[in-house]
């Protein structure tokens, strides 16, 4: 805007420059130098605009006037032919200014509408899509206000500088029986959102007046919008959905094959001891002790997986206490010796440990995932290691097994949900979920699990605070 | 006398716990192995007469070492598997063994099992050492058939299977008759079991095991074994 009295005194310029050349330098005549003064307000017209033309319109009637209609040298006009002139030089300044005025604005529309198209396809941050719809809209489209009735979720969004308040009602029967309305003296525009002709949304905007079209074309894009982001939301839910079917089967599968272990004990035990009443007492009570921990061993399996799928899907909540870690970790080899059996567990503590707090049921878990996977994933007759070492700010544990290895590719992935990997998927059974959880309650202690594997060595390592690190939190 | 050796193969220690304690007190010699690949140094150690096999184990699997087993082997194997399905039953007697039980098994039924494994067809001792039918010969004192160049391993129940099809050689016989002659009289409808091992004999016996000469099927009713049977 700051160019407006630069172009104005550019363009008076030019006038005074046709005037110079058809007079002084190449004389020409009348006709000659009207057609002359007629091409140049056509061209300020269609560069710069109305003010800038007419006002040039005026100066070249003045200067055709008195340089080239008689009487020449003077400013009266004898023949009225030559007002025709001089309203001729106005008109075409007005056309040719109006038909550049519009292009521009269309050029500006359709730049904007690809603007807002741009955003809505690239569109991430926060907050729900349509509020972040409305906000972009009116950024782009510079609108005082803008909102939008969502058909669906019965929500109003709104943004811009004004209220606002009262067009809810209009919105919704455009969101729901598609009535677009116009007002004037606000220069508020409500339309109907459309999918497939049915409506589905109600935009409202307010700010410069926009011809139909363009809210046409502004509506059909928001349509378009919404439509994606619902698509989005179901792809998510549907993943959601996929999810929690995957859990349901992962822990379907581990129980057919971790639970008929008990089961067939129980059975087998059960079925000898109807079968022959006469058993001696011996064989006897060595089938019933089978039986009876085997029993409890189901029960055990059964709290596992209901443990496993409740911290899968809850967040999860630690209840610190200064605990024994060599403790700790003794209780779960004890609880585990039917699964640890013949094999040589090298357990070495470090001393002394600091102290430190821990939620002793979570990392019971957690150990217990580890040693059951060093266990499972290496040689029968192989032997785990357990090391514990204390430092100043965290204590470590490790758990080593001889196994073939981790390869380097799927060390990135172990710790994701139902991750297995593809080379013992199918031989051993598992559930992809263990180390997963196993890593979530060591990030809910502060604490990690890594892990460093190489063919015939695989240490997952536990860090966890001390009580100093613990207190800063 | 020891009813039997017996090797137990199993990855969980409470199942071979529970069954060294059953099978000795129905007098059998019982020996035991973790893994699939111990399994192989016991079947040479041990001389088991059966072997009781887990399918699902970390390692060697059962249905490995039962392959491994059964190529310089033909003791009775019985295996053990989690999962009643049709495609585990094929597998399982495909790669060897003589017969499959599902966890969670009743105890009497597995012993049934053991015993009929174990059970031999009674040979009477007219029935001939030795038989040739057309291009084929059957040593039943070698427990190998083939061409007579060509020899191949019998396992027990194929070895007994057959003998049984050529004693009663272009007669129609129903798979229940079989079934009760070969592996006793608990057994009369596992009609799968037949059709596996018949496979397996034909990929044996037969010059071409797509189009059967020796064994055919008899729809409906059982088999037939055709062919006049010479005794050498």
């Amino acid at each position: 805007m700051r160019r407006l009295p630069l172009r104005v005194l550019a363009s008076l310029a030019g006038v005074m420059a046709v005037t110079l050349v058809t007079t002084r330098i190449i004389p020409v005549n009348a006709t000659t130098a009207g057609f002359t003064y007629l091409l140049l307000v056509l061209v300020i017209a269609a560069a710069w605009g109305f003010l800038e033309a007419s006002l040039a319109s005026l100066l070249a009637t003045l200067c055709f006037n008195f340089f080239f209609l008689p009487p020449v040298g003077t400013l009266t006009i004898a023949d009225p032919q030559n007002w025709v002139a001089l309203f001729s030089f106005l008109v075409t300044a007005l056309i040719a200014s109006r038909l550049s005025a519009v292009a521009k604005r269309r050029r500006q529309e359709v730049e904007r509408l690809y603007a807002f198209s741009r955003a809505l396809l690239l569109s991430d941050g926060s907050g729900p899509f349509p509020a972040r719809l409305v906000g972009k809209l009116a950024e782009i489209f510079q609108l005082t206000a803008a909102a939008l009735y969502d058909r669906d979720s019965g929500e109003l969004y709104r943004a811009g500088a004004a209220g606002f308040e009262d067009v809810r009602d209009q919105l919704r029967d455009a969101a729901f029986h598609g009535t677009a309305f116009t007002d004037n003296e606000g220069q508020r525009m409500i339309v109907a959102v459309r999918l497939d002709a049915e409506p589905v949304a109600g935009l409202a905007i307010q700010g410069p007046a926009m011809p139909k079209s363009l809210v046409q074309g502004i509506a059909n894009l928001v349509a378009i919008g919404l439509e994606r982001a619902r698509a989005q939301d179901l792809a998510q839910q549907v993943e959601a959905a996929r999810q929690s079917e995957q859990l349901r089967t992962t822990l379907i599968d581990a129980m057919a094959h971790e639970f008929k272990t008990p089961l067939t004990l129980i059975k087998a035990a059960t079925t000898a001891l109807l079968a022959s009443p006469g058993e001696p007492l011996e064989s006897r009570n060595e089938q019933l002790t089978i039986a009876d921990e085997e029993a409890d061993h189901l029960r055990e399996l059964i709290d596992d997986a209901i443990e496993m799928a409740r911290l899968d899907t809850a967040r999860i909540e630690v209840h610190l206490e200064i605990s024994d870690l060599p403790g700790t970790i003794r209780e779960v080899t004890a609880s585990m010796q039917s699964k640890i059996d013949e094999r040589p567990l090298e357990m070495r503590f470090e001393q002394p440990l600091p102290a430190i707090p821990l939620d002793r049921r979570l990392i019971k878990i957690a150990i217990r995932q580890l040693l059951d996977n060093a266990l499972k994933y290496s040689p029968g007759d192989t032997p785990v290691a357990i090391r514990v070492a204390g430092g100043e700010a965290e204590v470590t544990l490790e758990i080593t097994d001889h196994g073939s290895g981790i390869p380097a590719p799927e060390q990135a992935h172990i710790f994701e949900r139902f991750y297995r990997s593809p080379s013992v998927k199918h031989q051993i059974p598992g559930s992809g979920l263990g180390l997963s959880i196993a890593h979530s309650i060591l990030r809910a202690h502060r604490g990690d699990l890594t892990v460093v594997s190489r063919p015939g060595e695989t240490t997952f390592r536990m860090t966890l605070p001390t009580e100093r690190t613990g207190e800063n939190h | 006398m020891s009813a039997g050796r017996v090797l137990v193969v199993d990855d969980q220690p409470q199942i071979r716990r529970f069954m060294r304690t059953t099978l000795a007190r129905d007098g059998y010699e019982v020996d035991e192995a973790r893994t699939g690949e111990q399994s192989l140094d016991k079947v040479r150690e041990f001389r088991p007469d059966l072997v009781l096999l887990d399918m699902n184990m970390p390692g060697m699997g059962g249905l490995a070492a039962c392959r491994a087993i059964r190529t310089d082997s033909t003791i009775a194997v019985i295996m053990l598997t989690v999962r009643n399905s049709e495609e585990d039953k094929v597998a399982a007697l495909d790669a060897g063994a003589d017969d499959f039980v599902t966890k969670p098994f009743s105890t009497p039924e597995l012993l049934a099992r053991i015993r009929a494994a174990l059970r031999r067809v009674p040979v009477s001792p007219s029935s001939p050492l030795r038989v040739r039918v057309g291009q084929l010969f059957i040593d039943f004192a070698a427990r190998t058939a083939g061409t007579g160049e060509v020899m191949t391993h019998l396992t027990p129940k194929e070895l007994d299977l057959l003998r049984y099809l050529t004693q009663h050689a272009n007669e129609a016989i129903p798979h229940r008759e079989l079934l009760q002659a070969v592996w006793g009289p608990d057994y009369g409808d596992q009609v799968d079991y037949l059709r596996v091992f018949i496979k397996n004999l034909r990929r044996k016996i037969e010059p071409n095991p797509e189009h059967p000469e020796f064994i055919t099927t008899e729809p409906w009713v059982g088999y037939r074994f055709n062919g006049s049977v010479e005794s050498l």
